[in-house]
């Protein structure tokens, strides 16, 4: 269990987000940036169950032969697939959270949402989905974002940007990134209490690096 | 708040108020509140039950602008206006909830206006796709069915893995808050809650302060909006039937209905693979008699009634439909031999086909050219019509059968596809004409005249006959007889010696022309003449005596003859009318003195009064 009030596994987390973000990060923001060498991870092949592959983390691998993707998730973590929403584009979610909120609203957790992609580049396709609160539009997937910065991700170009659901004061963290021709896949992360953040940001980084598209 | 006043209470009901306090006369049910929240009624409807998952301040959302807010549990539920009010935001656009940043909600704003003049704004959230039942700007009671409760956009936790919401939907529950619209962020809909409170007895006796509190069970003193329940809709005489049965369907409530005070009915019909249509649109009516016109079709007929109260607007509270089979005649066809086109037919033979339940029926429809549609054959179970085409008319003929159930008394079942079909004929040639015996003929002579024709295959033939002087007339119509009989004249005085002019018309049975061709003859009559009058003895002879009178005259036929006397100073008095017998024995007077003595003559069969006459004078001493 990785209980974001657990105090007694902090220290080893830190350690482990300290490296991430400073030295294996795969999150790099900015033009000209060089890109990272992918990281070796065994993964399974053909199956869109979660497995427990490790990697070089030692964390499990989720591997996605619908969408073509592959991503790591925080140890004793639950992953769990959700359902898309046909209405607005939303085809298929996925998130990981401490499972001691199984039953109840989680204080944080990272999720993964995969979209129809009808835009060229990332960019656009954000824009494209922004639109007031005020729009009935099924397809406006968030407010006018904030922070929107270029990223590289998973070895190809991303956008991370902020948004703040309709109902909330809570800011999302999000990435996106295209997924072949047909798809975008957004890797995002929130926190509802201020003492998860760091321990949600550095999971939601390693996630990051270790995200295959 | 003047609620006292708005409901009418009279100021002796209200048992005292006190700052911040509700003062309740549970005896007469009447309710004051004196404290200074904003007042509603729980927002689903009147005796439903609902827990509060979340109430004002919960840990899980209900912080900041959301502090004021409650979350009642429970899916698919009727959402119902806390509050009359003005909607003022709608999204039913979303499909799905659950425990992801992701999903977005659906809602419904109500704005209202306080008694003090406030405004404020009532939030319904989590409400499930599409099932909003008013319209923005549209003003609604309290009470008003706004939409249906689920679990869209954030909610956790999730449904059971490999599940979704709807149907399974473990978080779903109605987000209620009442809102300073002064106070939106982010979203124009989303703003700083207030702290409210409901004046429904039930939470009133948990809370005095109408606040209710987490994992509290209230029921709801809503307003009783009017909810029509399921009804059972039949059909008599039950189904299956023939078509053209004459049906009625019929709405009962197996399970009651108090709750609907004044049901109106709004009747649907769908005929075997149509699309529904408003059959008998809302009335208080429960019962719905099937139009014959609508109930000719055989097949699977569906008949649905929706249900509503009088006082409602909305499309219907319930609803039930039934499937009724009619059975009947299908699929009727028409075989028709010869086939068209045919030249100079006699005989079509035209046969029906169908398929019935029972035995089937058929009624032959002919529409001649330029005319109207006409039963040729009436209903019998004979499937074969034969069409005497002889009579034409040539042209083009539309053949149709209907088909029904013997027995049926409708006008048909099924019908047949109508069948043109064409009929031509070959038009008579010039005719020839003579008669016999031939002219000159004997006033009296028996003539015929025949006429002949060739090419049509079925000629008629009318005769004309023209008098010295007369005009044309026809003496014996249409026909297929090709002969004329003099003797048969309807013209009086057409028989007189003279010469006559004979016209015969030709045309065939099928047409309707005036003629094809036409023959003319001039024919002579020629009566008796020379008529000679003898006596024997001779003038002058005995009065008294028996005198022989001879008449005699030149004709072509058998003369007939007429004698008249005159006596002295009388008149003419005719003694023996027309005989064939050319004497006369006169039995002469007594008395003495000269008279007159003559002779008509003229043919046997003759028409005229005389053709020849002669006379003498005759002493008697």
């Amino acid at each position: 269990m990785r209980g974001w009030g657990g105090r007694s596994g902090w220290s080893v987390i830190l350690v482990v987000v300290v490296a991430s973000v400073t030295g294996c990060g795969r999150v790099t923001e900015g033009a000209g940036t060089t890109s990272p060498t992918p990281q070796q991870s065994a993964m399974p092949s053909g199956t869109s169950s979660p497995s427990a592959s490790p990697t070089s983390t030692q964390w499990p691998v989720y591997s996605d032969a619908t969408y073509h993707f592959s991503v790591s998730y925080p140890t004793g973590f639950t992953f769990q697939t959700e359902h898309g929403d046909p209405a607005s584009g939303l085809v298929q979610a996925f998130r990981t959270f401490d499972p001691i909120y199984l039953n109840t609203y989680p204080p944080g957790q990272i999720e993964i949402a995969i979209y129809a992609r009808d835009a060229t580049t990332t960019a656009e396709w954000i824009t494209k989905h922004s639109a007031p609160a005020s729009s009935t539009d099924p397809k406006r997937y968030w407010s006018p974002v904030s922070n929107e910065t270029s990223v590289t991700i998973a070895g190809t170009s991303g956008v991370s940007f902020d948004w703040v659901p309709d109902t909330w004061t809570t800011p999302v963290h999000s990435t996106a990134v295209l997924l072949g021709t047909g798809y975008v896949l957004v890797l995002q992360w929130w926190s509802k209490d201020p003492a998860y953040e760091s321990t949600l940001k550095a999971d939601y980084s390693q996630m990051a690096s270790d995200l295959q598209v | 708040m003047k609620l006292a006043a708005r409901r009418g209470v009279a100021a002796g009901a209200v048992l005292g108020i006190l700052a911040g306090q509700l003062v309740v006369n549970f005896a007469r049910a009447e309710l004051v509140y004196a404290n200074s929240l904003p007042h509603y009624y729980l927002p689903f409807a009147y005796g439903e039950r609902h827990t509060v998952s979340q109430g004002n301040g919960g840990s899980f959302s209900h912080t900041g602008i959301a502090q004021y807010a409650w979350d009642f549990a429970g899916d698919a539920f009727g959402v119902r206006a806390a509050r009359e009010g003005t909607v003022t935001a709608i999204q039913q656009s979303y499909g799905v909830g659950g425990c992801l940043a992701s999903y977005h909600p659906n809602y419904v704003v109500v704005s209202s206006i306080e008694d003090d003049g406030t405004e404020h704004d009532e939030l319904y959230l989590h409400i499930a796709h599409n099932s909003v039942t008013v319209s923005l700007n549209q003003s609604v009671t309290r009470g008003s069915i706004l939409a249906v409760s689920d679990s869209s956009g954030y909610v956790c936790p999730d449904p059971p893995q490999g599940q979704t919401c709807p149907p399974t939907c473990p978080a779903a529950h109605l987000h209620f808050m009442v809102m300073n619209p002064s106070g939106c962020a982010p979203a124009p809909w989303w703003c700083q809650s207030v702290a409210s409170s409901f004046l429904d007895s039930n939470v009133l006796a948990q809370d005095t302060n109408g606040v209710p509190l987490v994992n509290q069970s209230v029921t709801s003193s809503n307003v009783v909006m009017p909810h029509c329940n399921v009804p059972t809709l039949s059909g008599q005489p039950a189904a299956p039937q023939n078509a053209h049965t004459s049906v009625t369907f019929s709405v009962t409530f197996p399970g009651g209905n108090s709750s609907c005070p004044n049901p109106n009915y709004h009747f649907w019909i769908q005929p075997p693979g149509g699309a529904w249509q408003s059959a008998q649109p809302y009335s208080a009516t429960a019962i719905y008699t099937w139009p014959q016109d609508w109930r000719a079709s055989p097949g699977p007929w569906h008949v649905e009634v929706d249900v509503r109260d009088a006082s409602e607007t909305w499309s219907y509270d319930t609803t039930s439909w039934i499937a009724y089979q009619l059975n009947g005649c299908s699929a009727a066809s028409m075989t028709v031999n010869p086939p068209s086109p045919q030249l100079n037919a006699n005989q079509v033979t035209v046969t029906g086909a169908s398929t019935c339940p029972g035995t089937p029926t058929y009624q032959f429809w002919r529409q001649a050219p330029g005319s109207g549609w006409q039963i040729v054959q009436d209903y019998s179970t004979a499937n074969v019509y034969t069409w005497a085409a002889l009579f034409g008319p040539v042209g083009t003929h539309t053949l149709q059968v209907y088909a029904r159930d013997q027995g049926a008394t409708d006008s048909y079942e099924v019908a047949s596809t109508p069948v043109s079909y064409q009929l031509s004929v070959t038009p008579c040639g010039t005719p020839s004409l003579y008669g016999s015996p031939a002219s000159p003929g004997g006033t009296g002579n028996a003539i015929l005249f025949t006429a002949s024709t060739s090419g049509c295959p079925n000629p008629m033939y009318r005769f004309w006959v023209q008098a010295p002087g007369g005009s044309w007339v026809i003496e014996q119509d249409y026909t297929f007889s090709n002969t004329f009989d003099w003797g048969t004249w309807n013209s009086p005085g057409t028989q007189a010696a003279a010469t006559y002019k004979i016209e015969v018309d030709v045309v065939d049975a099928a047409e309707r022309t005036s003629y094809d061709a036409v023959a003319n003859i001039n024919y002579v009559l020629i009566g008796c003449t020379s008529a000679s009058l003898g006596t024997s003895p001779t003038s002058p002879a005995t009065k008294g005596s028996t005198i022989l009178l001879t008449g005699s005259a030149s004709c072509l036929g058998t003369p007939q003859y007429r004698f008249w006397i005159k006596s002295p100073g009388g008149a003419w008095v005719m003694v023996r009318d027309y005989d064939t017998n050319a004497n006369y024995g006169w039995v002469s007077p007594s008395t003495a003195g000269t008279y007159g003595v003559e002779v008509d003559v003229r043919d046997q069969g003759g028409s005229a009064s005389y053709e020849t006459t002669t006379w003498i004078n005759f002493v008697l001493t």
